[in-house]
């Protein structure tokens, strides 16, 4: 230690350490000189006597010196030093690489991480331990393979290896506090009690959910919710046990808080649990119900009994499951008990890694494919530098190490600048991937280790062939300026056409999505939806009271707007574009085995007026008189060859007639219209209020109205197009993360591009110079030098449109009608494109044009 | 040119350093002038070994070093041992008498 110190000592003060050792030495040479003086030499004799007796003084100072620090570490010092110097020098160069590796690295970071966070973290439980997945494989392709909840029963009634088991289904859910608030959209489970037991999980506050709550239809329905929607939505108070959450009309008792900053096993941000069985109340025929086994459909944790490994609770599910499947083929079939990781929860085990993993190679291998010609152009150009050095006497290794030094520093720089870049967007990444843990994302020291060991690795990868090639010995001074090997390009070339190709269609596809957005933001719903104000009441009593005093509230309230000078308000059980609900209905005369699936619309019998959504045939229905209205495509599908006006309509155990035909408008969902069937507001509950107005005054009357009614009822009113923007922001997301994907390629293409020409410009300077002293015209000379690259840049072009023409009508459900061929799309991406390609070939094509004949003929002299 | 004698054990030179430097602080020529003078001109050791070994005695603090004038009023770098130097040389030695002793040994019994 004190050893190192001293070391560092001298390291400091260095130019005093060496100034010391070299008067020593000195010293020694003149007492040296004294002496042999004095024993009768003359002078001038004594001083070559004395030298020569020393011997090489700089050798020995640097022997000595060689105790103290380290000989390579020294030498390490220099090259780096060295680099940084030579770096500075082309500035152009360096913040090309730079920048490529920046973005490479960037790139490959954070799918690290991602995959750090999804395949690497275990669950976030207190004993990992015993705890498993459940997964099913072999046996037939089936549609549905999984577990149904009688598969749960089962094995939770007759296991030996299992303690506990758990179900559960993932369900997107809006919620709120109080229904004075605006409610949440947040990510729910519906679990089975055991789901808890099985996570072993200790709640902050209250308790799980015992098996007598796990019922369709319970009288007091109960939830549990996450620390963070405690904090947000309840205030944090402590008695937050026993208090209600409503999800639409309904309400549901709190009765458990999780643990801080705990939302569920997986990384998605989960706020609320619900007991399963509750899910049959709002989705009787979810799939979750479903009895097969093994052909389903809930996902199962388990807890092993302590000692008991994962193969053993594999086999003897098995073996209990395979009592119960009855096809023969399915014998076949195994349980399998997966640690618990995220991907292990997330379903795609292999494929999400594999995908990571490639795609992480394929932009680390372009982006050093684009330096490692970067390179060769700058060592071309060091040609001289290097040769010089060479012929002075330098080993090749000292020169290939000088230059992968300079390599590594460049990555070294990038992988910090890529860390950081990483950290900053790593709210981003966790937005994108809907889950809200931060401490998961800040890249932490197995994210640094392979953010720093990959960017070495680059360096010896895009640092070694150029440094090889460029330092191969010649006789003659400045003779490594020969002609490429044709393949050597030709293999750049090729990776240039991929990287244009793929960038091309993701810009392409960036664009057509936001083209997409456009368009339905200004899409002709069929109505004038955007002048549709809705007011949503929310009352304050408990569930049963508000069902009861519903009819009376309504009552008023309809008395009261009639009364008004308010425009017409009629009522829907749910506002336009905000959830598509959906019925299973069949025709008269039919059986329930025929029922299909239609959307269902609850509205006024004014709605139509109200909303301008016209009724083609018939008219409008009757409250209470059993009578339905069908859009046109519900009528076609139902009655393709005649009128569907007073046929009869059979859902569950009632039977309507249709009495009217309306229009096909958007009024659920966005990107298609469904079958719909529309009747009139369910008695009971609170419908929104829709009328067309923009007017601030009108909102203040309905306030008004509202409060005289009912104080405590709680009112929001919005503007219905604002549905349309929150319906709009998954596809948003999509198209910025397409955006940024395409960006980010297109400048890597755009550095491989410049990389390829200056290597070009570079290797063809002695030609460019005496064409232009031969009298060629320095258009000329471009146009040669454009027709290289022409080839890789046109296939690209080609093979890019190609790929984004196929792959626009994958995206059809987000465009909402518009072409996938849409023009304004296609020439943005033109536009982006010839940007980024007058970029990359302006600053060679800038520097071909700058060469001076005279001097590269005096170069070559 | 004088070179340090391959004879002189390895680690051998530090220990004569040690020894020489027990009773005066010396520069680095007044050193190999005197284990020249005490070996009856056997030992001759040159810069290229001096230097580093006094180097490698700084570095492991068993001497100090200081400018001072020399007898003819030449600057000179004296060495002076260090009580850690003084340490060193009673364990050193100890381990050389004894290997001595078992070269010694081997070389007239066997």
């Amino acid at each position: 230690m004190v050893r190192w110190l001293r070391r560092f000592r001298a390291r400091i003060r260095y130019r005093h350490f060496e100034g010391d050792l070299q008067a020593e030495i000195e010293t020694h040479r003149s007492l040296l000189q004294d002496d042999l003086a004095r024993s009768g030499a003359d002078n001038e004799a004594a001083r070559a006597a004395a030298a020569r007796a020393l011997g090489n003084v700089t050798l020995q100072r640097e022997q000595a010196r060689g105790v103290w620090l380290a000989p390579w570490l020294e030498s390490l010092w220099q090259d780096a030093r060295y680099g940084v110097r030579s770096l500075r020098r082309s500035p152009a160069f360096s913040l090309a690489a730079l920048a490529t590796l920046t973005i490479g690295l960037a790139l490959a970071t954070m799918m690290f991480t991602a995959f750090s966070v999804f395949a690497l973290n275990p669950w976030k439980v207190a004993h990992t331990r015993g705890l498993a997945q459940l997964r099913l494989e072999g046996g037939p392709p089936d549609r549905q393979r999984g577990f149904s909840l009688a598969d749960v029963e089962d094995i939770a009634a007759r296991s030996r290896t299992v303690s506990a088991i758990g179900a559960y289904r993932i369900v997107y859910l809006r919620v709120t506090p109080s229904r004075a608030e605006e409610s949440d959209h947040v990510a729910a489970q519906y679990v089975t009690p055991g789901f808890f037991d099985a996570l072993e999980l200790r709640l902050a506050l209250g308790r799980n959910f015992r098996p007598d709550e796990n019922h369709a239809g319970a009288a007091n329905r109960v939830a549990i919710i996450s620390h963070g929607m405690w904090q947000r939505r309840f205030g944090g108070v402590p008695d937050v046990i026993g208090r209600p959450i409503f999800h639409g009309n309904d309400a549901y008792t709190v009765i458990g808080v999780a643990p801080k900053g705990w939302n569920g096993p997986a990384p998605y941000a989960y706020e609320l649990w619900l007991p399963l069985e509750s899910l049959r109340d709002s989705r009787p025929d979810d799939d979750v119900f479903s009895e097969a086994a093994g052909r389903c459909c809930v996902s199962v944790i388990t807890r092993a009994v302590p000692g008991v490994g994962p193969d053993r609770v594999a086999d003897e599910l098995t073996t209990l499951l395979r009592q119960r499947w009855q096809r023969p083929d399915e014998r076949d079939r195994r349980v399998r008990a997966e640690t618990a990781t995220f991907v292990g929860g997330a379903g795609a085990r292999l494929v999400l890694p594999v995908l990571v993993l490639a795609a992480t190679l394929i932009i680390l291998f372009l982006a050093s494919a684009n330096l490692a010609h970067l390179q060769l152009a700058r060592s071309l150009s060091r040609a001289r530098e290097i040769q010089t050095r060479l012929a002075l006497g330098a080993s090749r290794a000292r020169i290939v190490r000088q230059l992968l030094t300079e390599a590594l520093l460049l990555s070294l720089v990038a992988g910090a600048a890529s860390l950081l870049l990483t950290y900053t967007l790593s709210g981003v990444l966790m937005t994108v991937s809907e889950t809200r843990s931060p401490e998961l994302w800040t890249p932490g020291p197995a994210v640094s280790v392979f953010c720093f060991a990959t960017s070495a690795l680059m360096s010896v990868f895009f640092g070694l062939a150029p440094a090889l090639r460029s330092t191969r010995v010649s006789l003659v001074l400045g003779a490594g300026r020969t002609a490429t090997p044709a393949g050597r390009l030709a293999h750049g070339l090729v990776l240039l056409t991929t990287q244009i190709a793929l960038s091309l269609s993701l810009v392409a596809g960036a664009s057509l999505l936001t083209r997409g957005i456009q368009h339905a933001m200004d899409l002709d719903v069929g109505y004038p939806m955007r002048e549709v104000m809705v007011a949503t009441v929310r009352p304050a009593g408990s569930d049963e009271a508000n069902r009861a005093a519903a009819p009376g509230f309504m009552g008023a309230l309809a008395s009261a707007l009639a009364s008004s000078d308010l425009p017409p308000v009629a009522f829907a059980d749910f506002p336009p574009l905000t959830v598509d609900i959906s019925t299973r209905v069949h025709r008269g005369g039919e059986t329930k085995r025929d029922d299909r699936s239609v959307s269902v619309v609850g509205l006024s019998p004014n709605g139509f007026d109200v909303l301008g959504i016209p009724i083609v045939e018939g008219r409008a229905f009757t409250a209470g008189a059993g009578e339905v209205v069908v859009n046109q495509r519900m009528a076609r599908l139902l009655w393709p060859d005649s009128t569907a006006l007073g046929q009869r309509i059979i859902e569950g155990d009632r039977t309507y007639t249709v009495v009217g035909v309306s229009r096909d408008v958007h009024y659920a969902s966005l990107d298609r219209i469904e079958p719909t069937l529309h009747l009139p507001t369910r008695p009971g509950l609170y419908p929104s209020m829709l009328l067309r107005s923009h007017d601030a005054g009108a909102a203040d009357r309905i306030r008004a109205i509202v409060a005289a009614i009912d104080r405590r009822a709680a009112l929001s009113i919005t503007q219905a197009s604002d549905n349309l923007t929150t319906k709009l922001s998954d596809q948003r997301g999509l198209a910025l993360a397409a955006w940024g994907a395409g960006l980010l390629g297109l400048v890597l293409a755009s550095c491989g591009v410049f990389g390829v020409f200056a290597y070009i410009v570079e290797e063809r300077r002695r030609e460019i110079g005496i064409r232009l002293a031969l009298g060629a015209e320095r258009r000329q000379v471009l146009g040669a030098l454009f027709r290289t690259t022409r080839l890789a840049i046109l296939g690209g072009f080609t093979l890019g449109l190609l790929l984004s023409l196929l792959a626009g009508p994958l995206l059809r459900q987000f465009l909402y009608g518009l072409s996938p061929f849409d023009p304004t799309a296609f020439a943005i991406v033109a536009i982006v494109l010839a940007a980024a390609g007058f970029i990359a070939t302006f600053i060679p094509a800038r520097r071909a044009m700058a060469v001076e004949p005279m001097i590269v003929l005096k170069e070559e002299g | 040119m004088p070179r340090s004698s391959p004879d002189i054990l390895p680690g051998t030179l530090d220990l004569l350093i040690l020894r020489v430097l027990t009773r005066e602080s010396m520069h680095g020529y007044g050193i190999t002038q005197r284990l020249k003078t005490l070996s009856n001109d056997v030992l001759l050791v040159g810069e290229s070994s001096l230097y580093p070994a006094l180097q490698r005695l700084l570095l492991n603090g068993y001497v100090d070093a200081e400018w001072a004038a020399s007898e003819n009023n030449r600057k000179a770098r004296y060495y002076t041992l260090t009580k850690a130097g003084r340490k060193q040389l009673a364990s050193e030695r100890a381990e050389f008498d004894q290997l001595v002793t078992a070269i010694q040994h081997v070389l007239n019994h066997a």
